[in-house]
């Protein structure tokens, strides 16, 4: 169908185009009432007419053209999408909610200028933060939502991205720089991961998380040890050596106490 | 198809998906060999040059010696340490040979497949395994598709079957208890060999595919009839029936083979009760619709017309199957 409607999209008017789209929109959620339909096959159901939402959203764009940033769509999607969410009782449709609400995020850090950068990082911080501590609270209470996936794709976003951020923007700035991009990207994550790390160790014991959490801090750390060595004047290839030692032993020091905690665990 | 596809299934297949280490741990383990490889690569270069100058003999010698060194570290029982060291040593070997002596020949990739392959056998880690498979498979289609030359007829469908039957035989192989216990260590292999084809698959178009297309049902006929060997004579031809129906798709799939090999894994993880078949299958087919759609060369009506045919032939199997599934429980 996608097919057949982009070789003749040239063709059709602008209130067929939105018609059409807004008729399969409602036949979809229409769909979702269903009895007949399975928990999952609802949800799959819900998550369709939520992208369709994102499709209608775009077209209205595309054909009153208003100026509006682009962020505004994708924060205007994720605001109509929590109905859909909310009725799908799903862990999928509420990653793709998060995911949507990322997107806008990251459209709105750029257009931010270079010197407010902060703000961005700290929204996206604070916003998934929120976020997991929000399934956090709600795994105890709703069935549903108590898959481990939800939380593991939040953290590793949310880490990944931090970290990423903390290691590019490291290169070329004194060791632990506690100023500029770097140093409030290297004060989210620090801040994210050991919050991380301190709940699913105490609160709810989650080795994956903490796994997460320590490949984190093996590559962070190891850049700024790199920076240490001085990096940028050219490292002697000893170091480098020494460097990759400490990967090694870094790693293998998290892999055992993983293991032990893995052991005690199951006991 | 969309039933509990595990559920039939024997359980000596489905308990192979959990292993003895838990996956974060291997996870953890393969990004620090990872890292460790990529600093050792600089060492050890500045340590060739230093020595004995550089010189592509020497270069692919001193390779294959880091790759001898880490096969002790690699078999040491217990230990992440020694064994990432292992790990790290073998991968920087395998890259050192590869970039140090990337020219385009026939003999330098089929060493570097060669020494991934020995490598692969010779390190029992996990993570290390999946890694060297990777070379493995990156010799073979750099073999195959990129020096077309010397191997003439070869391209992207001919890789896409070359590593796809590999994995096939292997998964096939499961299905005889005897031979599935002693080819455990081969997983990692064909897990990557699986995802390979299906990348392969997403760069063919119409013409080379044909042949693929027809091979395709025959493994799925294959997979149906080994599935289940001692089960009840209805669901026996049950089973078969279906890979009969299937072999009725194989025009629709001229068209688009990255679907005929994304289904072909998911048929094969069906029958088989491994999850890990079953993901790669449907993510490999969604992701394919998605490249599909870019593919500038075939027009949108065209693509609309052939995927519209294979949605209402696999609708119609649907029905089929779940009429078949009442009759026959």
């Amino acid at each position: 169908m996608i097919c057949l409607v982009a070789a003749n999209w040239s063709e059709l008017g602008r209130f067929v185009r939105l018609g059409g789209l807004q008729a399969i929109l409602l036949i979809v959620a229409l769909a979702a009432l269903h009895p007949a339909l399975s928990p999952t096959a609802r949800s799959l159901v819900l998550l369709l007419a939520s992208m369709l939402l994102g499709a209608l959203l775009a077209l209205v764009g595309q054909t009153w053209q208003t100026g509006a940033d682009p962020w505004q769509l994708f924060a205007l999607w994720a605001a109509l999408m929590v109905c859909w969410a909310v009725a799908a009782c799903s862990v999928v449709v509420w990653l793709a909610w998060g995911a949507i609400a990322n997107v806008a995020l990251a459209l709105w850090a750029q257009t931010l200028a270079d010197a407010d950068v902060w703000r961005a990082l700290l929204a996206f911080t604070a916003f998934n933060i929120f976020a997991l501590a929000m399934w956090e609270t709600a795994w105890r209470r709703l069935g549903w939502l108590r898959h481990s996936a939800g939380p593991r794709v939040i953290a590793s976003w949310l880490l990944g991205v931090l970290a990423c951020y903390t290691v590019l923007h490291s290169i070329g700035e004194p060791i632990l720089a506690l100023r500029g991009k770097a140093g409030i990207a290297l004060a989210c994550w620090a801040v994210a991961a050991s919050g991380i790390a301190f709940y699913y160790l105490r609160a709810r014991r989650d080795l994956a998380m903490l796994a997460l959490v320590l490949v984190t801090v093996i590559g962070v750390l190891t850049v700024h040890i790199a920076l240490w060595l001085d990096w940028g004047g050219g490292m002697a290839p000893t170091q480098v050596g020494v460097l990759a030692l400490l990967v090694l032993a870094q790693g293998a020091l998290s892999a055992r106490w993983l293991r032990r905690l893995s052991a005690r665990s199951a006991t | 198809m969309s039933g509990q596809p595990a559920s039939h299934m024997p359980a000596h297949v489905q308990a192979h998906d959990i292993g003895a280490t838990p996956w974060y741990v291997r996870a953890l383990l393969g990004i620090s060999a990872w890292l460790a490889a990529v600093l050792l690569l600089p060492l050890l270069g500045w340590l060739l040059h230093q020595s004995v100058g550089y010189s592509r003999f020497v270069t692919l010698a001193v390779a294959a010696g880091c790759c001898a060194v880490s096969v002790p570290l690699l078999r040491v029982r217990s230990g992440d340490f020694l064994q990432q060291c292992g790990a790290a040593l073998s991968l920087a070997g395998l890259i050192f040979g590869i970039i140090e002596g990337s020219w385009p020949t026939l003999p330098h990739w089929l060493w570097i497949g060669g020494l991934a392959a020995v490598m692969y056998a010779a390190g029992p880690v996990v993570v290390h395994r999946y890694l060297c498979a990777l070379v493995v498979l990156g010799a073979i289609v750099i073999v195959m598709v990129v020096l077309e030359l010397t191997l003439p007829h070869a391209d992207e469908g001919a890789a896409a079957v070359a590593v796809g039957g590999l994995a096939a035989l292997y998964w096939l192989a499961q299905t005889w208890p005897r031979l599935s216990l002693r080819s455990r260590a081969l997983e990692p292999m064909a897990i990557v060999f699986v995802l390979g084809s299906m990348v392969l698959a997403w760069s063919l178009h119409r013409g080379p595919a044909v042949w693929l297309c027809v091979a395709w049902p025959v493994g799925a006929w294959l997979f149906f009839s080994r599935a289940v060997p001692d089960a009840d004579a209805a669901w026996y031809r049950y089973r078969m029936m279906l890979a009969a129906i299937l072999l009725l798709l194989t025009p629709a799939w001229l068209a688009a083979p990255g679907l005929a090999i994304g289904l072909g894994w998911l048929i094969a993880g069906f029958a088989l009760g491994r999850l890990v078949l079953l993901g790669s299958g449907g993510a490999g087919m969604l992701l394919y619709l998605a490249v599909y759609y870019y593919q500038l060369d075939t027009s949108l009506l065209y693509k609309a017309f052939w995927l519209g045919v294979c949605g209402l032939v696999m609708t119609g199997f649907a029905l089929l199957a779940t009429r078949l599934d009442k009759a026959f429980r």
